[in-house]
């Protein structure tokens, strides 16, 4: 079965370990910027339940 | 085949999972076809298929792009994938309609709405799902768009080559293994669909409905 990738809760994204620290290194290592990201994604898809 | 009235807002994308048309139908392929050896026989294909003006649109982080143009940025790739886009629109014959950006859903040109949903630098995807019968009919974050509607009506060895170096390409950047299931609703209607699902079969992928 292939492995799931994402989880998104009510308040949590729950996500695979080697996708955020390959967004990390995307990034050329700023955390700070993807965890920005990671939160506005999160808020985004937050606001698309509440719609 | 339907009426040309009825017919849907065809758009060709980007695969990636992350492309969500809010309004027009999707017709995915890496790189929205850009430099994608076959692509040109699949657009004569499709045009004749849909008859109706079919569109194309650009989107944020394209991969595919990325990679042809051995870009370092993603600010360059969206600037170059803006380009190029409009550029392969012109030399198709399609309708350039905009560009989908990782934003809220944007209208652009030609009745088309749409934008990226996946979290940036993430592919989220572990399945590759093949259009047969009209393009995109459920949304999935989970899949990788490929459309095989054309596949019927094309030369074999095209058919094999294009869906090879597509689905290479989306395993590359998922770093897995990608299982291969299909839509086969659609204005094609389900014996067109049927007909283009053995042809992939024939080919030896192996899809599940």
């Amino acid at each position: 079965m292939a492995k799931q990738r994402m989880i998104v809760t009510d308040d949590q994204l729950l996500i695979d370990m080697d996708l955020l620290f390959n967004a990390i290194r995307e990034a050329n290592g700023d955390w700070e910027k993807v965890e920005k990201e990671m939160q506005q994604y999160l808020e985004a898809i937050q606001s698309m339940v509440e719609e | 085949m339907a009426e040309k009235t009825t017919l849907p807002n065809f758009v060709i994308s980007d695969a990636d999972e992350g492309v969500q048309i809010n309004e027009g139908t999707r017709l995915g392929f890496v790189g929205a076809g850009f430099q994608l050896e076959g692509f040109t026989d699949a657009v004569k294909i499709l045009k004749k298929l849909f008859d109706t003006e079919i569109k194309i649109v650009s989107s944020g982080e394209n991969d595919w792009i990325k990679q042809q143009l051995d870009l370092p940025e993603w600010e360059q790739v969206d600037a170059m994938s803006q380009q190029h886009i409009q550029a392969l629109a012109d030399d198709q014959e399609l309708l350039y309609a905009g560009f989908m950006p990782f934003a809220d859903p944007q209208d652009v040109e030609y009745g088309i709405k749409g934008h990226m949903v996946r979290p940036h630098s993430v592919h989220l995807a572990n399945k590759i799902c093949f259009t047969f019968g009209g393009g995109e009919q459920e949304y999935n974050l989970g899949q990788y768009l490929i459309s095989a509607d054309w596949v019927a009506q094309a030369n074999k060895k095209t058919v094999k080559r294009i869906m090879d170096t597509q689905i290479e390409f989306l395993k590359k950047i998922s770093n897995t293994d990608l299982k291969f299931v299909c839509q086969v609703g659609g204005v094609l209607g389900e014996k067109t669909a049927q007909k283009n699902k053995s042809v992939m079969e024939s080919l030896g992928f192996s899809i599940e409905e």
